[in-house]
């Protein structure tokens, strides 16, 4: 992960804080954090220049998603420049200069002969600040990209645990305002699309743990009771130590992930899955341990610990649980030619079927 | 210990050469395996002890191997030993005998030995001839190690040691034992104060070791008794009364190892070949946490290749790596019921009963979870 980069967005994000009371998430607050990440050219880092993005890799756009994540904002940058990135990159489409918030739908619509798109979707992140949908349409053995302008579907709005939009979506036969192919079926592009989603859900995982634990190091540290501050009780100690445990294991999974990419001709499933299994684990056990030594403050609205909670309770299923992941994983692992620790510690390339 | 600098984004995907280096490894060993000179077993670092076969790795450069040249070693990286110790325990090979002197007393020799001291012990050490147990523990000094109280006091020529070291692994087969031992008299306000670290031989007067059978019948462990053992000045490691920050500089190096997260990995890898086709969401869990503890042990080795002791990151390893040890054992029960045997003659149940049976000791050794769970709490603070 670029750490310059993420020290510039969150430097950049401190400085809209948006919401002073803590509380619950506004659209209307979060609105002009987004624009100016978008003015500043952040939801383009890590596409290339000539697919109108503002260059540089997973690595960097990575670092811009974490600096959103561990700011307790509440922002569609994972799906901006993690998701609709992977699939513009796919399919070589380039990204209009007027598209600053482009979403990419999970399920794939179909295309009349006249060339109009139609798809019906539940729960998209972000959709009703979309400016652009990205539809997959199958198309033999090639997948056909289409860029929808948002503001001709009917979206209805939806929300996960932490009230992030997540919204039912109904494009009914309208003409893209873009087309590419991704010359490979669509069941391998729509999951490279679930890839890069895990991926961006990891990101964030890993980031709001950190937060997590930040907060409750603080607190621990400041909240008195039996004239000592709790962190000096033993008990609190070993729930701090799971804690920072918890914290080191996710990022340290998401690294292991971000080490094999970028991989443009196609991701690879076991390190993603590994960052989306260990993160979702994490996100599990960080949010009880964060709770549990905040006491009853970190349960309120008006205390920031719940944005992250609630974030990571929401993120940990979202592109898949840990378990749906996890079987994947073992199939993945398990082949008729290696053993498990041969697959595990590859000796050679095993890079996935390229993709284009 | 080599410093050079290494390529930053190297976590998690190996180099040309660390994969060339790993070939070699495992290919020896399915060898080794197929003619007979060792069957797999859980913990094999602890249990499995072979001079024979720490011989050999030795003659094929595979102990000491970060140490200088001109003590044997190969001046490798850290990095390159990773991948060595990996596959070992990955194998579940007998390395029990060498494994202490490869993993720390070399590299405390290597820090604060005296030139004399690395001739004469490094090269052997390197040869897979020459072996050390670690004298820490002692009746009334388990996880608080300050209160050691074996003693040395001067004499003429040195000192002479009296006192009592157990849970001390394999010292009746080692050539030595780095012992920690109180030069000065305890002082309640510096508790760390007034120790110093011996290298004394097993086969010394006076000294006397003893097995302890450990619960699964084997006597890894033994109790050492020093009944006025007269060492030599030669015998001081580093400085009289610094060896509370010695044995703390070794504690990095003790605890973020593979052997810390492989440990049951042989019984893992014989459940998934048993599993063939079947696919579980548990195993796929466990790959998750074994390939991100690989991670972390490789951060670590990025680390001391780098000259720091990263001692907080190495706790980090320790408690996470253990906890997933034993996770094995549970999934294993789970999906492929067996009864534990450690006669058996099916490996899985033989490997099971070798799981279960040194499951208490993992976390444990090397200092107790708890101990290092307070020692994580408190490094957030400062």
């Amino acid at each position: 992960m670029n750490e310059e980069v993420h020290a510039v967005v969150a430097d950049l994000l401190t400085s809209a804080q948006a919401d002073p009371a803590g509380g619950s998430w506004s659209e209307a607050t979060e609105r002009p954090v987004f624009d100016r990440l978008v003015a500043e050219g952040w939801t383009r880092v890590g596409l290339a220049e000539s697919l109108g993005g503002s260059g540089g890799d997973i690595h960097d756009a990575a670092a811009v998603v974490a600096a959103c994540a561990g700011s307790g904002h509440l922002l569609p940058a994972a799906e901006v420049v993690i998701s609709a990135a992977r699939l513009l990159e796919l399919a070589q489409l380039e990204l209009p200069a007027d598209a600053q918030c482009p979403i990419p739908l999970m399920t794939p619509g179909s295309r009349d002969e006249a060339g109009r798109v139609r798809v019906r979707t539940q729960r998209v992140p972000w959709a009703r600040w979309a400016s652009h949908f990205l539809v997959l349409v199958a198309d033999g053995d090639q997948t056909l990209v289409a860029s929808i302008d948002a503001t001709t579907a009917d979206v209805s709005p939806g929300r996960n645990l932490a009230d992030e939009p997540r919204d039912d979506v109904t494009v009914h036969g309208v003409t893209p305002t873009a087309m590419a192919v991704v010359p490979r079926p669509l069941d391998e592009v729509l999951a490279q699309l679930r890839l890069a989603g895990a991926l961006a859900r990891s990101v964030q995982m890993a980031a709001a743990i950190e937060s997590v634990l930040e907060l409750t190091t603080r607190y621990c540290g400041d909240r008195r009771q039996f004239g000592r501050r709790i962190r000096e009780f033993q008990a609190v100690q070993q729930e701090l130590a799971a804690l920072t445990g918890e914290s080191a294991a996710a990022t340290a999974a998401l690294t292991h992930a971000l080490a094999h990419l970028p991989a443009p001709l196609g991701w690879p499933v076991a390190p993603i899955a590994t960052a989306k299994i260990r993160t979702g684990m994490a996100a599990t056990r960080a949010a009880r341990s964060g709770h549990q030594l905040h006491g009853a403050i970190g349960i309120t609205l008006e205390y920031p610990l719940q944005k992250f909670t609630r974030q990571l309770w929401s993120w940990r299923d979202e592109y898949g649980t840990e378990y749906e992941w996890a079987g994947l994983l073992h199939a993945d692992v398990v082949t008729d030619h290696a053993s498990a620790w041969e697959r595990l510690a590859p000796v050679e390339s095993d890079d996935p079927v390229p993709v284009r | 210990m080599p410093t050079e600098e290494i390529e930053e984004v190297s976590t998690g995907v190996e180099s040309a050469e660390l994969k060339h280096l790993r070939v070699e490894v495992r290919s020896f060993l399915t060898k080794a395996r197929e003619d007979g000179m060792f069957s797999p077993h859980c913990d094999s670092w602890m249990s499995a002890h072979s001079p024979d076969f720490s011989r050999t790795l030795g003659a094929r450069g595979w102990i000491g191997m970060t140490w200088p040249r001109e003590y044997g070693g190969a001046e490798r990286t850290e990095l390159e030993r990773l991948v060595v110790n990996e596959e070992l325990l990955a194998a579940g090979a007998p390395v029990a005998a060498h494994w202490f002197a490869d993993r720390q007393i070399g590299p405390a020799l290597i820090r604060n030995g005296t030139e004399e001291q690395r001739r004469r012990y490094l090269p052997a050490m390197v040869r897979g001839e020459c072996f050390f147990a670690i004298g820490m523990s002692e009746p009334d000094s388990g996880s608080d190690l300050a209160s050691v109280r074996t003693a040395g006091t001067r004499t003429p020529d040195g000192w002479r040691v009296r006192g009592r070291k157990t849970w001390t692994s394999h010292a009746h087969s080692a050539h030595h034992l780095l012992a920690l031992v109180r030069t000065s008299p305890a002082d309640s306000g510096a508790r760390h104060a007034g120790m110093s670290q011996f290298i004394i031989d097993t086969n010394a007067p006076g000294v006397e070791v003893s097995p302890i059978h450990s619960l699964d019948g084997q006597a890894h462990f033994t109790e050492v008794v020093f009944d006025d053992v007269d060492v030599p000045k030669s015998a001081l490691l580093g400085k009289e009364g610094a060896g509370w920050a010695q044995v703390t500089a070794e504690l990095a190096n003790e605890r973020s190892g593979p052997e810390r997260f492989l440990s049951t990995a042989p019984l893992l890898f014989e459940l998934v070949a048993r599993m063939g086709a079947v696919v579980d969401a548990e195993v796929g869990s466990l790959f998750a946490e074994l390939q991100t503890l690989r991670t972390l042990s490789w951060q670590v080795a990025e680390s001391l290749q780098r000259g720091e002791s990263p001692v907080l990151e190495a706790a980090l390893v320790k408690d996470l790596g253990t906890r997933f040890e034993i996770k094995v054992v549970d999934v294993v029960r789970r999906l492929h019921p067996v009864h534990p045997d450690l006669t058996s003659s099916d490996d899985l149940s033989r490997l099971l009963a070798e799981a279960v049976l040194h499951g208490p000791d993992s976390t444990l050794r090397g200092g107790t979870n708890e101990i290092l769970r307070g020692i994580i709490a408190r490094s957030l603070v400062s």
